[in-house]
């Protein structure tokens, strides 16, 4: 018994230091993100990682002067809300019929749908930027909004699928029997319980949106309807920089995805604790 | 209940962010040309200034006949490749400029040759040196409006600390200066490897030049052979600077990087061109007084970069937009604009003998380096092939620490130059 | 149970327009034109196989680069994904301070590239980076290696930059550990099983499919994987760190060489539809669980 013990006081010991050493090199990139926002470049260079002299916001004050930091706050919100229903939405539905039923071509819609995982963005560019101005969505918001919903399609695809996998067939056959039709089954039944599923692919989903550069560079070309990440690079050029504003402006960009991550995280939990009572 | 609330308080601020951007609206009066302008002067861009200063006057001026549309792209290979995809898509914009970057040869197929529309008067807001770099086979694709103009600065403190007096005449003797700053616990040289190692490669373009083969080297557009004996023996001793005289972080360092160690007085000589000397003035990257410390000199052999610097390019496609887009170019590089250009970024105009005495005396001080210097010679990044640009700064750090020779590197720069 | 076929593809169609718009019509331009010789300044010339023959024939750079995706592939999909389960099945315990953990893990999710391209360039700095001082501060001794560019250990360090970053895979398994009925669990409890037992006997493969998922996703993701590499090593010392994705974005950007570049973009597709088909069977992603 006495052995059992110490094995277990061992492990204890193992587990903490793991996962606080994960935590660790996880948090402290944003740690310190946060912290060079509130030093001036010279201490930003050359001592790295010593704390900052003074708590002065002028870094935060530069961003906004330097870029046009707000008005693609409203842009990335809009765009990276509405791309996530959207790809929710359509998605699910998709991935719920391939789960569910096997018919002529349902493998090879499903190999056919994954291999957007793997088509590098680098080669996309050029084929859809002609598309997104042939059918007149360049530069606008809806484009984006379509773009961002597709380049999370296999990732959400994949996810939906494995947990609409995961549910009993018996709670949709028994709404059968009580008549429900088959999108009546969909959204009432079969849709709230895969709520942590679909939470889950909705976190990813809103992530890539939120963070994704090279199609809302190319995409669009007016202030007016462009994200956040874009403004990130007003702060540094081949022969000049600002890493204060960067900074500043990196701690403005992160803090409110990691809020909404949070919010959304809540969302998974609760609606898993509710499923395990009914399970 | 309480994620709900927030995510209504989220919806309805989104609603009125949309609604405000929604209301601008623009208005168009029928006889207006509409051109498209996409730049990276915006943020902390050295240009950004001026070119808000040069759009305001050209507003003021052309306004009711030609609007300009400014696309901001921030970051400079940002713009290069939205410039490219714009290309491959055959939807160049009327004009841009690329500061310095070479695009002319792999979209001169899409260009307006201007030859025709530039003029005698026109030709005299710029050297000849100027026009050459903007123009193949006789015909001109860019108009500009800076020349480059690029020596060495040094730290005058750290100088007279090892004992040196003044700048190198000769290589041997830049290499026993360095050896002197040394001994006196200085680290000599700044420099840097990543993006093209520009800190880097000014020092291996300068010592190239030193004689008459390398000067026609380093004048030669788009060279496919490295394999020649100045460059090697100038890659030998861009080797030996890694191995001894820089500082640890040299190696996959950037441009930053390397200014910072000079601003901190870390070391004590770095190649760079003038614009660099309004950052000796902010006191968020040096002490105070850090100007008043720094020299600048020609680097050995009296070479100096001094050559032109490619301009605005001009992809109009029919003959309204292309007089409108040529008013706009003719705007910002007249006289004017190449004076403010030099009073506000401190870079060297296109024009021969314009001067101001509203700059800061050390940009006078690296003109009248370039006026003296016996060699001049271009720059890599306007005459080479932007994929031996790139090559340069991954083999930079296998060079470094000896995992091939110079001979090797002169070889694999070969290799990437004939690719094209 | 039956349903209308209609009824099925209206589920299905609006998902498979967004992917026609999206990729399928892109993914035949780059097919399509892999078969060229299209290059800038005009330059397009159906070569047939010429640009595959050459890639594997007489470009040492595209098997360097070959060879490391597929290297970091096969990391990716069994070093980060155990890591990631791992993690998911101590926090599924709901020990003190599970859920700031695990909103801890994603965070290097939430943080862009660009960010932790200049953070990682910092923290495995020569000079002042906060590896080597530590390493100085332990062994009393100057410490100065400069770990992206050093040839020897550029590739690993490279690898750090995503390797142990696993809050995806964490929340994706977490999630699905999660959802397990309890009295799935009860019963064999009450039968005498450990908690070991349990976890590898019943967990693991009730969520099969969702450990399969994060399989494509990692293994893909390294098929994918650009923007790191190219802002931290740019594929370099040489060719040390290259690999597809970045050598195709140099050969279309830099090299101006389009149609070559969409011929990497042919094999990586290939690449990825192999990966994905052995995963599906592997997993045997297409069968229910219950």
């Amino acid at each position: 018994m006495g052995g059992k013990s110490f094995k277990d006081i061992l492990w204890k010991i193992f587990r903490f230091v793991f996962l606080g050493f994960m935590a660790l090199i996880s948090v402290g990139p944003l740690v310190w993100i946060v912290m060079s926002s509130f030093k001036s470049n010279k201490e930003i260079l050359s001592s790295a990682f010593a704390l900052p002299t003074s708590l002065s916001f002028n870094g935060y004050k530069a961003a906004l002067d330097l870029a046009p930091i707000f008005k693609f706050y409203g842009n990335s919100v809009v765009i990276s809300f509405t791309s996530t229903l959207l790809n929710i939405l359509i998605v699910s539905m998709a991935a719920y019929v391939l789960a569910r039923y096997t018919f002529k071509g349902s493998t090879f819609i499903t190999l056919l749908l994954s291999a957007s995982l793997l088509v590098p963005t680098s080669a996309l560019l050029m084929p859809i930027y002609k598309i997104m101005m042939g059918i007149g969505m360049f530069d606008t918001r809806s484009g984006l909004v379509l773009v961002y919903a597709a380049l999370g399609l296999p990732t959400s695809l994949f996810v939906f699928k494995s947990y609409f996998q995961g549910i009993p067939k018996e709670l949709e056959e028994a709404a059968y029997i009580d008549g429900a039709g088959f999108y009546r089954t969909f959204f009432v039944i079969v849709f709230p319980l895969a709520k942590s599923g679909l939470a889950t692919g909705a976190i990813l989903q809103f992530l890539t949106s939120w963070n994704e550069f090279m199609f809302g560079l190319v995409l669009t070309k007016s202030t007016e309807v462009r994200t956040l990440p874009l403004a990130l690079n007003y702060f540094t050029s081949q022969f000049s920089f600002n890493y204060t504003a960067m900074f500043a402006a990196l701690t403005m960009v992160i803090l409110p995805s990691i809020v909404i991550y949070v919010l959304l995280q809540e969302q998974v939990t609760t609606s898993m604790v509710a499923g395990s009572v009914k399970g | 209940m309480k994620t709900k609330k927030v995510m209504a308080t989220v919806l309805s601020a989104v609603t009125a962010l949309s609604m405000a951007g929604g209301m601008a609206t623009t208005v168009k009066a029928d006889d207006v040309t509409e051109i498209t302008f996409p730049t990276s002067w915006v943020g902390v861009s050295v240009n950004t200034e001026w070119f808000q200063d040069r759009l305001e006057a050209f507003n003021e001026e052309y306004g009711d006949s030609i609007k300009v549309n400014v696309e901001e792209i921030a970051g400079d290979q940002n713009y290069v490749d939205k410039l490219k995809v714009l290309y491959s898509s055959n939807s160049l914009p009327d004009t841009f400029s690329t500061g310095g970057y070479n695009l002319i040869d792999s979209m001169k197929d899409q260009l307006v040759d201007l030859t025709d529309y530039v003029d005698d008067d026109w030709k005299k807001l710029a050297t000849d040196a100027c026009w050459d770099v903007n123009s193949r086979d006789g015909k001109i694709y860019g108009i500009p409006y800076t020349r480059q103009v690029i020596g060495y600065f040094y730290n005058k403190d750290l100088f007279a600390q090892a004992g040196i007096e003044k700048p190198a005449k000769t290589w041997d003797e830049f290499f026993e200066q360095c050896d002197k700053l040394l001994d006196a616990g200085i680290t000599p040289l700044s420099m840097d490897t990543a993006d093209s190692g520009w800190v880097t490669s000014l020092m291996l373009g300068a010592m190239i030049g030193e004689s008459d083969e390398g000067e026609q080297f380093m004048n030669t557009m788009l060279p496919t052979d490295y394999n020649t004996k100045e460059f090697i023996d100038a890659a030998t001793r861009i080797q030996t600077m890694f191995q001894k005289y820089t500082t640890p972080d040299a190696v996959g360092g950037k441009y930053e990087n390397a200014a910072s160690n000079f601003f901190m007085g870390q070391t004590a000589i770095i190649a760079n061109g003038p614009w660099m000397i309004s950052d000796f003035y902010d006191t968020s990257m040096v002490e105070d007084g850090f100007a008043d410390k720094v020299g600048t000199a020609m680097y050995p052999g009296d070479v100096m970069y001094n050559s032109g610097k490619i301009g605005f390019n001009v992809a109009s496609k029919d003959e309204k937009t292309l007089d409108a887009t040529l008013t706009f170019v003719k705007f910002l590089t007249n006289e004017e604009s190449q004076l403010k250009m030099l009073e506000i970024t401190g870079d060297i105009p296109a024009m021969e003998g314009l001067t101001s005495d509203n700059v800061k005396p050390l940009v006078n001080e690296v003109i009248a380096n370039g006026d003296k210097a016996a060699h001049s010679i271009n720059d890599f990044q306007s005459l080479w092939y932007a994929n031996v640009v790139d090559e340069i700064s991954i083999q930079y750090p296998l060079l470094a620490q000896g995992e091939i020779t110079p001979e090797e590197f002169a070889q694999a720069l070969t290799d990437a130059a004939q690719k094209n | 149970m039956k349903v209308k076929k209609w009824k099925l593809a209206s589920f299905l169609l609006p998902c498979l327009l967004l992917f026609a718009l999206i990729y399928l019509a892109p993914m035949c331009m780059v097919f399509g034109s892999s078969f060229f010789e299209w290059k800038a300044g005009g330059v397009f010339k159906f070569i047939g196989l010429d640009n595959y023959i050459n890639a594997f024939r007489n470009d040492a750079r595209m098997l360097t680069a070959l060879k490391n995706t597929g290297i970091w592939v096969v990391l990716q999909s069994v070093v980060h994904v155990m890591l990631g389960t791992v993690i998911a099945f101590m926090l599924s315990k709901r020990k003190k301070g599970w859920k700031v953990l695990r909103t801890i893990y994603m965070i290097p999710n939430v943080v862009s590239a660009a960010a932790l391209a200049v953070i990682f360039l910092n923290v495995f700095n020569a000079q002042y980076g906060i590896i080597n001082s530590f390493v100085k501060t332990v062994t009393g001794k100057p410490f100065m290696k400069n770990w992206f560019f050093d040839q020897n250990s550029a590739f690993i360090t490279v690898t750090w930059s995503w390797l142990l970053y696993t809050g995806m895979i964490i929340i994706l398994v977490l999630a699905g550990v999660l959802s397990i009925p309890e009295d799935v669990v009860e019963a064999a409890k009450i039968d005498g099983a450990t908690d070991m037992q349990i976890n590898m006997k019943i967990r693991l493969p009730l969520i099969r499919t969702i450990i399969g998922t994060c399989e494509i996703l990692a293994a893909t993701s390294m098929l994918r994987e650009f923007e790191l590499i190219y802002l931290t090593t740019n594929g370099g010392p040489g060719d040390t760190t290259l690999n597809l994705p970045l050598y195709l974005y140099k050969t279309s950007m830099t090299d101006n060489n389009y149609g070559y570049a969409n011929m990497m973009g042919v094999i990586l597709i290939i690449a990825g539809v192999i990966v994905v088909s052995a995963i599906n069977r592997l997993f045997k992603m297409n069968e229910a669980d219950y």
